[in-house]
């Protein structure tokens, strides 16, 4: 019981993470129609420039800067190179998002090296909340959940309370009319991108200095985050938020699991089954994020909230 | 400094290595050419750049020395992809060179081992020898092994053996958790750990044993929680990387202070994704340790760092390498391989940190390991900083290779001499 | 005829390949695996549009099948035919995994391969009996005879033997763009909607070209299996059907020549450039990117417009001259974060003051002329 409460505790701690990446992106597919493949190496930068500017200027502002340059650089990537290929369809923009990500993560090997960084939490953000179940649960992972939450509210309360919120809106929907009635949506999209952006620099920050910082870290979350944005339809937020709650949920809960299939399953006698009954569930725990993800894609593309079809 | 060399100004030198070879003289006056393969590019980047940079640094080390045999590398970036290992092996074939090292995983050795068997048998007189300075699978000197494979590196179960006998003789180990990637090397820590843990201290138990997919977990805090349920002391685990760091991070997370004991917890910059959180957990099974270095291991170590103060050398296997072929190669009176390699079999001489062996039954080389905790730079126990840190490992124990040798299993078909 | 002469071309190349020493011969032979994977993802991408992830699926479970399928047999002489077995084992990849993703289309196409591709990659610890383990599955091809008494221990007889099946691939390939369902594929990339009016189901014409790529794909997986006497899991993984990606896109995906083109280049990128430089991955990210935005086409469609109209001299020195100073800026970049030097001529003797002066004036040298071509193109955009 004690197993399976920490588990979901951590779940739902490593689900925030996922949200905050998967908000970012959803957002930006909402108005690009298109998956940026890139968006884990802007999570990756992220953790990079924070562990940079953690040295000179403390984890603080390393943490509140490094949104803010790596949004600016998404502003950027938005209005030079991205806006040009909206003419030429999503499947040009999705080749250039992905080799864009493969890009990165070269450069970030030529800036950084290929191994991993040094880059930790301070000493303020150590040692333990509280006691859940007979486990210490730690401050920085709090502190990560605290910031995913902010996030979120900051961003509903953006685009559901204020004016900009409501012009971001309709340009998701009605881009010319929008255009027409004197709003600069390329503008209203740029800064949308930048937003998606620092959301998945926050990530980074947060991410880089609780797992590993290291060229390798945009790949590994990279396709889980596509997982999530997909269940959860693309273009919402709610969707993002519940499918990343429920695959990080789903996975560590999983990874508990000691039985093996055979005891789930009835016995076939063939050997292929047998050998697939000798296979615990906690080692099928990393696979069934994927497996959803196609079954949803095959059931129904919208995902469980979705307003536009993939 | 020997400096990798482009395909231009080798030629000249192989023509006259191999008009030096043809020569046949009677002292070993000549070079060996090893071509080196690592994976330079990709995923294993730091651990190709670190054996790279290390064998430079042996090689620079033995040459400096001027015994008559010279040493020459030329590093090849393999990519992790045993295609491309198969094509460098072509590409070495062809320009003369003999000695083939390295790799990378354990697909690519495999696969080289194959070639290198193949193209034996198909070009007598031309053979090459494969030396394996890293990848510690032990079928390589058991089912699997080969006239023309050395390895450099104390296997699976040679390190396991060590690593057991330094547990049993700690009475305050009593229950021991094996956690470990859910692939070929992750099995064979854990089965071997299994079978020589209960062979060691009849009351030790294995409280628990876990396989987790490679490189896919992200959050261990569930592990670690499984691994506090089970009560136990000690975990075993052959991990390495991000899965051996978040682990680590897990543990220091969940305030489960047990002893992590780990094949290698000096490598691939987990010392520095670790930090303070490995001080008393993160301990290893190695054969390089830098609180008692000697004169030959203080030069190779000092070149090195002088070089790249944020890496570090974390195994012997090219060290000894080096020191073995040089030894072997003077003993014989030729650079040629296959002289080379019967003189390799048997031989006994000065190695990194005392007397090794390289096992003429199956080629594989005896050599003392350390047990070692990383604890913070005090001078005194732990003389040197990891990868740049004010962290290193501390030497607990030294486990002299007699108390290592694996039971010989290999039926070696030798060629006539 | 182009094409006979085009045809031509290639033999004497392969002539010259095969004359050159058996790493000529090993990477000849890699050419033409690839360049028959390209054939089969130009089928699937190139013609009927459909962006898939998990290419490599195909291609990889069809190279453990033939691998499996040598050991099997041993003794029985039916070696030229073993492609067939990987044709067979694409096939039913493309039938199995096919039918319901293909009832998706776009982004949804996309997503669904890549998760199919991980699950698989995933897949390949559960069962080390097909697929290896980590060590992978090797084979040695002198176990299954020949049927024409042929000895394919020898290199060269391997070359000739996969130029036979790529020929064979590009021919039918090019039969097949000629028949009225080879023209519904290009309808049904253009506009899926339209082609239904037609009386032609979107659904099975996706579907079918899936069928015939998987089963190219099957192939090359084959000919890739014998050709090196080792598969890992490496050939169903993403890595591989990024590959496949890159390379079509690169070499071109409106030409049957286009993936021979992006086959070399990966193959030089590969194995020769990055002898000499460890930033190979760098720049073939880099052509990439370059190429989607500026010339979809890839290298073939820039030579074929290069034919129709000659470029502007200027335009192409300034071409030259970028690369040459991203070049300079790359590999200057590469020795003062390695400490090592690259092996290309020059730059060891450069002190390290030297190296940033020079990393800093290239730099600034290709941030400008970046800055001025995107300008450029993006008034373009405006007026257009």
């Amino acid at each position: 019981m004690d197993l399976l409460a920490t588990s979901l505790l951590n779940g739902l701690t490593y689900g925030f993470l996922l949200f905050m990446l998967a908000a970012g992106l959803t957002l930006v597919f909402s108005l690009m129609g298109v998956m940026n493949f890139a968006h884990a190496s802007l999570y990756m930068l992220g953790a990079y420039v924070g562990a940079a500017l953690t040295g000179p200027l403390g984890f603080g502002w390393a943490a509140l800067l490094a949104p803010v340059l790596v949004g600016l650089g998404g502003c950027a990537l938005e209005r030079w190179l991205l806006r040009p290929l909206h003419a030429r369809g999503h499947v040009a923009e999705l080749l250039f998002t992905f080799g864009l990500a493969f890009l990165i993560e070269e450069s970030v090997k030529l800036v950084w090296g290929a191994g991993s960084v040094e880059y930790r939490f301070p000493p303020a953000l150590e040692g333990s909340l509280f006691n859940a179940f007979g486990t210490p649960y730690p401050v920085y992972k709090g502190f990560m959940v605290g910031v995913a939450v902010l996030s979120l509210a900051g961003l509903y309360a953006l685009v559901a309370h204020t004016r900009v919120g409501l012009v971001v809106r309709a340009a998701l929907t009605q881009p010319l009319m929008v255009q027409n009635l004197g709003h600069d949506t390329d503008r209203v999209f740029m800064w949308v991108f930048g937003l998606g952006s620092a959301l998945a620099a926050l990530a980074g920050v947060i991410g880089g200095a609780a797992l590993t910082t290291e060229p390798s870290m945009a790949a590994q979350l990279g396709t889980i985050v596509f997982v999530v944005v997909v269940i959860g339809g693309l273009g919402s937020i709610q969707g993002a938020f519940l499918a990343a709650m429920g695959i990080g949920v789903l996975q560590t809960l999983l990874i508990a699991v000691d039985l093996r299939l055979q005891q789930l399953l009835p016995p076939l006698g063939h050997p292929l089954v047998a050998a697939l009954g000798e296979l615990k569930i906690s080692q099928l725990a990393p696979m069934t994020p994927y497996a959803l993800m196609v079954a949803m894609l095959l059931a129904r593309p919208r995902g469980l909230f979705g307003q536009r079809e993939a | 400094m020997t400096m990798p060399t482009p395909r231009r100004t080798l030629l000249p030198t192989v023509l006259s290595t191999l008009a030096l070879l043809s020569a046949g003289g009677a002292q070993a006056q000549g070079t060996i050419q090893i071509a080196q393969l690592e994976p330079l590019s990709g995923p294993f980047q730091t651990q190709g750049e670190g054996n790279a940079r290390t064998l430079q640094a042996a090689v620079d080390e033995f040459n400096a020395r001027g015994k008559g045999v010279k040493f020459e590398v030329t590093a090849f970036d393999a990519k992790g992809s045993p295609q491309e290992a198969l094509n460098i092996f072509r590409q070495a074939t062809e320009r003369g060179i003999r000695y083939i090292a390295g790799g990378g995983s354990s697909a690519i050795v495999s696969g080289l081992i194959e070639a290198v068997n193949t193209y034996n048998e198909r070009n007598p007189g031309k053979e090459v020898l494969y030396l394996n300075h890293q990848a510690i699978d032990p079928d390589f000197t058991e089912s699997r092994c080969s006239f023309w494979h050395f390895r450099f590196d104390p296997h699976v179960h040679m390190r396991m053996l060590a690593l057991t006998g330094h547990i049993a003789r700690d009475t305050a180990v009593k229950k021991v958790y094996l956690i470990n990637q859910d692939y070929s090397f992750g099995h064979q820590v854990e089965i071997s750990a299994k079978r020589y843990l209960t062979a060691a201290r009849s009351d030790i138990a294995v409280v628990g044993e876990e396989r987790h997919p490679i490189g896919r977990v992200k959050d261990f805090a569930p592990y670690v929680a499984k691994i506090k349920a089970a009560g136990a002391d000690t975990v075993i685990t052959g991990n390495f990387g991000p899965d051996l760091v978040l682990l680590i991070k897990a543990a220091k997370d969940a305030d489960l202070n047990v002893r992590f004991y780990t094949y290698y917890g000096n490598a691939l910059g987990a010392p520095t994704a670790v930090g303070e959180a490995g001080v008393g957990r993160l301990r290893l099974v190695t054969t390089w340790e830098t609180n008692n270095l000697p004169p030959r291991m203080k030069t190779i170590y000092d070149s090195f760092k002088a070089k790249y103060p944020k890496n570090d050398i974390f195994h012997t296997g090219v060290i000894e390498m080096v020191g073995l072929l040089g030894d072997a190669a003077a003993k014989a009176g030729s650079v040629d391989p296959k002289r080379v390699a019967f003189a390799l079999e048997g031989l006994k001489t000065q190695g990194a940190f005392g007397e090794v062996e390289m096992r003429a039954g199956d080629h594989q080389l005896l050599a003392p390991l350390f047990i070692q905790t990383f604890a913070p730079v005090d001078g005194r126990s732990v003389k040197h900083g990891i990868e740049g840190l004010k962290l290193g490992f501390k030497t607990d124990a030294t486990i002299p290779s007699r108390d290592t040798s694996p039971v010989q299993t290999c039926q070696m078909k030798r060629p006539a001499a | 005829m182009a094409t006979w002469r085009s045809a031509g071309i290639v033999a004497v190349l392969l002539a010259l390949a095969a004359a050159s020493g058996s790493l000529g011969v090993q990477l000849a032979t890699q050419v033409l695996v690839l360049w028959c994977f390209g054939l089969s993802y130009q089928l699937l991408f190139g013609r009927t549009g459909m962006l898939s992830f998990g290419h490599a699926v195909s291609f990889g479970l069809a190279a453990f099948g033939t691998a499996h399928a040598v050991r099997a047999l041993g003794g029985v002489p039916v070696y030229e035919l073993l492609p067939l077995a990987g044709a067979a084992v694409g096939l039913a990849c493309g039938v199995v995994l096919g039918y319901p993703v293909t009832r998706r289309s776009g982004i949804a196409f996309a997503m669904v391969t890549l998760g199919l591709g991980e699950l698989v990659a995933a897949c390949f610890l559960m069962f080390p009996g097909f697929f290896g383990g980590e060590a992978g599955v090797t084979l040695q091809r002198t176990r299954v005879p020949s049927l024409l008494g042929l000895d394919y221990g020898r290199g060269v007889t391997q070359l000739l033997l996969t130029a036979a099946w790529t020929a064979a691939v590009l021919l039918g390939v090019r039969w097949l763009s000629r028949t009225p369902f080879g023209l519904a594929t290009l309808a049904v990339r253009e506009n899926a909607q339209r082609i239904e009016y037609l009386g032609f189901r979107t659904a099975t014409v996706r579907w079918v070209s899936m069928l015939v790529a998987s089963a190219l794909a099957g192939v090359a997986g084959a000919l890739s299996a014998l050709a090196y006497e080792i598969v890992t899991v490496d050939a169903v993984s993403l890595h591989m059907s990024a590959n496949v990606l890159l390379m079509t896109v690169i070499g071109g995906l409106g030409s049957l020549w286009g993936p021979l083109v992006g086959a070399i280049f990966l193959t030089v990128m590969q194995s020769v450039v990055s002898d000499w430089t460890r930033a190979w991955l760098f720049y073939y990210g880099f052509v990439f990117v370059v190429l989607v935005w500026l010339a979809p086409e890839g290298i073939t469609g820039l030579w074929q417009a290069a034919r129709r109209q000659r470029p502007a001299l200027r335009r192409v020195a300034i071409a030259l001259v970028f690369a040459l100073l991203l070049v300079v800026f790359i590999e200057t970049a590469y020795q003062l974060a390695l400490g090592e030097p690259t092996r290309l001529p020059g730059w060891q003797h450069l002190g390290p003051g030297a190296l940033k002066g020079l990393l800093w004036a290239s730099g600034l040298a290709v941030a400008l002329l970046l800055a001025r071509g995107l300008r450029r193109s993006n008034d373009t955009q405006a007026i257009a």
